[in-house]
């Protein structure tokens, strides 16, 4: 999301820090900002908004709330709240939704008399700082409020759709077979049934293709005079699924995919109206009026948390003044409350409210309830989260006996008149209760229980000894949140990340910071630490090999053919799983050949230790390469381990998963230890090796038995420009003269270049000049 | 230029060097062993319930982006090493509005792991609480190679679950670790970040081994005196549920981080693609 930082600044009357400052603020806090760049008089902060801000926070708004918090500076109050759009009903536009579940809401305000012409500069130029083209007056309007609100927006030009008795109608359906449009874009889009369209009314012809683009039909021109703004909310699976389809991502599908509240589309309609009226307003503009489609609004959602959980989870001593700083600061809506007193308060005032079997929490409290979402609904408004079905409620309470009933606590019966449950199913599902249940009733104290069922047919008060619904009780449950001091919050309605205590824990935790966050210790282990099999013996022979003389290669797993087939390769060879290590390692053996010399190495050995996938399966692999292979095969057999060695090109492997099976499980202290596998010294760094063809030369020299015949390799470093680039000693041999005896020492040199591809002209200078030094040491003699 | 000196210096017996990725895999089984957890390993094939579904990553939801998926061709079910046992933890869409779409057979669809995390709850369906595990594996990512990016590459993920965790249990671990991998004092910086497998969840920043945190011109932590290392934090409710652990009675924490990049940076590695080659230039250095 790009964030201006002058777009920002408009929701202060106090200068904000400076935007490096802001960055930091907001990396440390709440969102990484990966880069910002100056434009013009301006500043843009690439802000990474995730998934979980991404209901609230594809907004400038959403971003300034944040900044305000996390800042400390006020927002100014009629930026935080401009309230939403009141209007006389439409006499003219209708709309109609088929599906409310996919189309929750649907507002649409009719415009008249406007003028469209170019955008003033400032608005221009908010737009081209974060990344839009300015279009008109109109479109740019509609541009800037979801940019600033994070509500997408369509504007139709009214006179363009099909007047029918005076009147005009939008229809929101799914779209039918051979249904497409022809997009802004001037690109022809083709929708699949079940895909949801934007249509006029009256004529039956695609308008666009819902939260995801416009059609040409009604596009905003010069001469449009009356328009139609659109502020809906959709369905963000649907949306996404469309979007991924015809591949196409929008600043409107981006923000439906990831959900919006249904709450904003009359506040952005407020909002593009009074802009309109700013910069496309003519002396007879006007509004004509509102078609607001929303079925069931959106409820209130409440959470609730202790100081002792926040605690908990985090590890921090927060004390309950800096939680409320917090919580004021963000401008949050919150009580702190005894929870067991309000839930006997509150749940008298609901006796007399109707039952409805099945009613939800969301869209019927608390209009309807039955017996669990009742309570659920209670709980809910004291801050604690409980299940919402009875049988879930059973198995979530801690158990008590009837004789500890307190007020609060849970009553639970087999009343025979609903649905028998007797296993959990949304919380641990399949959690055993055999004697079944289907009423609950909250306990009131005195003997009191407070219900609904369907035969008392509303919320009732009643003697628990007397009530028939608890004739048969089957349980007493008690929730221990219910016993301390809670803060229970009313979530901002954009706000759909804060759905459980833990969102909001987060919430406390990350502005009161992470970097005060002070190390705790773990407490001792006393349990048997796990082994893997696989793991373990897999270092067995690692280290084995590498006693051997083998070094450890891992390739790749994709190739060219094989049993498995990826569906979505990322080229065509590598669009199948290895169904061995062969290939790959049988590779790198003819690579590693090439340059046996460089390594130093007489014959190279490698092996690998990697999971194959075959028709019958996944299994670990192991597969070596040069050596003598009939003596590692008979000292693996030595270490009882059976692998069943096959070769052929040079490589021999064998399903190593098979022989694990047959291994016994290895114990915690048989482990292998690091230091017998790892062989690089912390102080290992990464040397860069040259591409250039090497050059070798051999050299043998006599010296002397007194000397130390090192110094030979240390005369060909001084003479050779830093080319020399390995060497190997090769042979020794003594023999006596004269004068006394003397070893052989033969060396291969190796010499090469980083810059170019050496040739005999540069190395033999080098190999005179170090034949001559060696030559003139006393008693030393190149053979 | 410099001299490659360390290859291979002795004639009469040769000796092998192990992969610097398992050099790390096991200086880190042994590092965290002394803290109580043990190595598990799982499939590379995965389920899509098992990679994602029982992370709280649901069909559709655009958290699915942040993993570039490889996805198997045809249906091979005896490719699955496990058996898809209790399938969704929640029924179809639910009171609070989460999208869970309950089991449905395309939550048995195959793809390549995209992280370790499907380890976890593999193992934890089976071991209840205490659980102190990492899972050090291969996995896959759909995306163009380039020097720090590989379509495969080594993940290193962890676990910890009892009744009395915290963040700064997590913390406590990690600096642990880091201290131990690195040979130096180092400290760690949590940023709030989001996972949907963990609630709260961070990013884990450690402060620079090389310059020790004060940045300059240290080319390690371009200057910044921070290295962003590893995702974490608490692990879900809902992720508990579907580990069949009790989110009444456990807490716990989880983080993941690619080991290849912590090898890039212990041994100042420039290029991801070179531990994929099966050049002995480079793994014998190591």
């Amino acid at each position: 999301m790009k964030v201006s930082y002058n777009w920002l600044q408009d929701y202060f009357d106090k200068t904000l820090p400076v935007p490096e400052k802001l960055g930091e603020l907001l990396t440390i806090h709440a969102f990484e900002v990966e880069s910002i760049e100056k434009k013009g008089d301006d500043s843009v902060l690439d802000v990474k908004v995730l998934p979980d801000r991404s209901h609230d926070c594809l907004s400038h708004k959403g971003i300034a709330l944040e900044v305000g918090f996390l800042a400390n500076i006020p927002v100014k109050p009629k930026m935080r709240d401009i309230g939403s759009i009141s209007l006389p009903e439409s006499n003219v536009l209708k709309i109609e939704v088929e599906n409310s579940k996919i189309c929750k809401r649907f507002s649409a305000l009719v415009m008249e008399n406007i003028e469209v012409k170019d955008s003033p500069d400032w608005l221009v130029n908010r737009l081209e700082a974060i990344g839009q083209r300015s279009i008109n007056n109109i479109v740019d309007a509609t541009n800037y409020v979801m940019f600033a609100f994070g509500q997408p927006l369509h504007a139709y030009d009214r006179d363009l759709l099909k007047e029918t008795d005076g009147g005009w109608k939008i229809l929101v359906r799914e779209a039918r077979e051979g249904e497409s449009l022809t997009a802004l874009d001037n690109k022809e889009y083709k929708l699949d049934i079940g895909e949801l369209a934007i249509v006029d009314g009256n004529s039956d012809l695609i308008l666009g293709i819902a939260g995801v683009k416009g059609g040409k039909a009604c596009e905003i021109s010069k001469c449009t005079k009356h328009i139609i703004l659109e502020a809906a909310n959709f369905d963000p699976i649907l949306i996404r699924k469309t979007s991924k389809r015809i591949g196409l991502r929008t600043d409107a599908s981006v923000r439906f995919e990831n959900e919006i509240t249904p709450e904003l589309t009359t506040t952005a309609l407020k909002a593009v109206s009074d802009l309109i009226f700013k910069i496309a307003g003519t002396d007879e503009t006007q509004v004509e009026g509102l078609v607001d489609a929303y079925p069931q609004p959106a409820a209130l959602y409440k959470l609730g948390f202790s100081l002792s959980e926040v605690q908990g989870l985090i590890g921090i001593d927060i004390s309950y003044n800096e939680v409320e700083d917090i919580l004021v600061r963000r401008g949050y809506e919150f009580k702190f409350i005894e929870p067991s007193d309000l839930l006997v308060k509150l749940s008298p005032k609901f006796i007399g409210v109707p039952y409805k079997l099945g009613a939800s929490i969301l869209r019927d409290a608390p209009r309807f309830f039955d017996c669990s979402s009742l309570v659920s609904y209670l709980y809910a408004q004291v801050g604690i989260s409980i299940p919402r079905m009875t049988v879930d409620q059973l198995v979530f309470g801690e158990n008590i006996s009837k004789d500890d009933l307190d007020p609060g606590d849970l009553v639970f019966s087999n009343s025979g008149v609903g649905k028998i449950h007797k296993e959990s199913i949304e919380f641990m599902p399949g959690v055993q209760f055999p004697e079944g249940v289907d009423h609950v009733g909250i306990y009131m104290g005195d003997g009191i229980v407070i219900h609904t069922s369907r035969p008392a047919g509303v919320v009732v008060e009643e003697n628990l000894n007397d009530s028939s619904s608890f004739d048969n009780p089957v349980g007493y449950r008690r929730f221990p949140a219910l016993q301390e001091t809670r803060y229970v919050i009313s979530v901002p309605a954009e706000r759909l990340d804060l759905r459980l205590k833990e969102d909001f824990i987060e919430e406390i935790g990350r502005v009161y910071g992470y970097k005060d966050l002070k190390s705790r210790p773990i407490k001792p282990f006393f349990e048997k630490v796990n082994i893997d099999s696989s793991d373990f013996y897999s270092n067995v022979l690692r280290k084995f090999f590498a006693e051997h003389g083998y070094s450890e290669v891992i390739t790749y797993a994709f190739q060219k053919k094989g049993d498995v087939e990826i569906q979505n390769p990322l080229a065509s060879d590598k669009a199948f799983l290895r169904s061995s290590l062969s290939d790959g390692l049988g590779e790198a053996f003819a690579l590693n050949a090439r340059n046996a010399d460089f390594l130093g190495l007489v014959e190279v050995k490698i092996f690998e230790i990697g999971n194959v996938f075959t028709n019958e399966g996944e299994h670990l692999a192991v597969a070596f390469a040069g050596g003598g292979v009939e003596e590692i095969k008979r000292k693996i057999s030595e270490l009882n381990i059976a692998l069943d060695f096959k070769t052929e090109n040079k490589v021999s492997e064998a399903n190593f998963s098979l022989a694990i099976k047959t291994l016994p499980q290895p114990s915690a202290d048989q482990k292998v230890s690091v230091s017998d596998i790892a062989t690089a010294e912390d102080s290992v760094r990464f040397k860069p090796f040259s591409q250039y063809p090497v050059v070798l030369r051999d050299i043998a020299v006599f010296v002397p038995e007194a000397d130390d015949h090192n110094e030979i390799i240390e005369v060909v470093k001084s003479e050779s420009d830093g080319l020399l680039m390995n060497y190997r000693l090769f042979d020794t041999f003594t023999k006596d003269f004269p004068e006394g005896k003397k070893t052989s020492y033969a060396y291969r040199l190796v010499f090469q270049s980083f810059e170019k591809t050496l040739s005999d002209d540069e190395i033999n200078p080098i190999m005179e000049r170090v034949t001559g030094i060696l030559n003139s040491m006393s008693g030393w003699q190149v053979r | 230029m410099t001299l490659v000196y360390n290859l291979i210096m002795s004639v009469e017996k040769p000796i092998g060097h192990i992969h610097p990725l398992n050099q790390i895999i096991a200086q880190t089984s042994d590092i965290f062993s002394e803290l109580g957890f043990g190595v598990v390993s799982g499939p590379e094939i995965e389920t899509e319930y098992y990679n994602f579904d029982a992370l709280n990553i649901p069909a559709h939801h655009p958290a699915r982006d942040m993993w570039d998926t490889f996805w198997i061709k045809d249906e091979l079910p005896h490719l699955l090493s496990g058996s898809l046992k209790g399938k969704s933890p929640m029924s179809s869409v639910s009171e609070t509005g989460d999208r869970w779409d309950g089991a449905r057979p395309e939550m048995l669809r195959k793809l390549l792991r995209t992280h370790t995390s499907p380890v976890q709850v593999r193992y934890a369906e089976s071991n209840q609480p205490p659980i102190r595990i990492i899972v050090p594996g291969k996995a896959f990512r759909h995306e163009a190679t380039d020097a720090t990016h590989e379509a495969q590459f080594f993940q290193l993920e962890g676990l910890m679950i009892e009744e009395d965790v915290s963040l700064a249990n997590l913390k406590y671990v990690v600096e642990y670790y880091f201290e131990k991998l690195f040979g130096a004092k180092v400290a760690t910086r949590f940023r709030p970040s989001f996972f949907p497998f963990v609630e709260p969840g961070v990013e884990i920043d450690m402060s620079c081994f090389k310059c020790g945190g004060k940045g300059g011109d240290c080319s390690t932590c371009r200057g910044t005196g921070w290295i962003e290392i590893m995702g974490a934090g608490m692990v879900h409710p809902k992720v508990l549920m579907a580990m069949k652990v009790d989110p009444r009675k456990y807490k716990g924490f989880a983080f993941g981080g690619g080991i290849d990049r912590l090898a890039m940076l212990k041994f100042g590695i420039p290029d991801v693609r070179m531990f994929y080659d099966g050049d002995l230039r480079f793994i014998n250095q190591f």
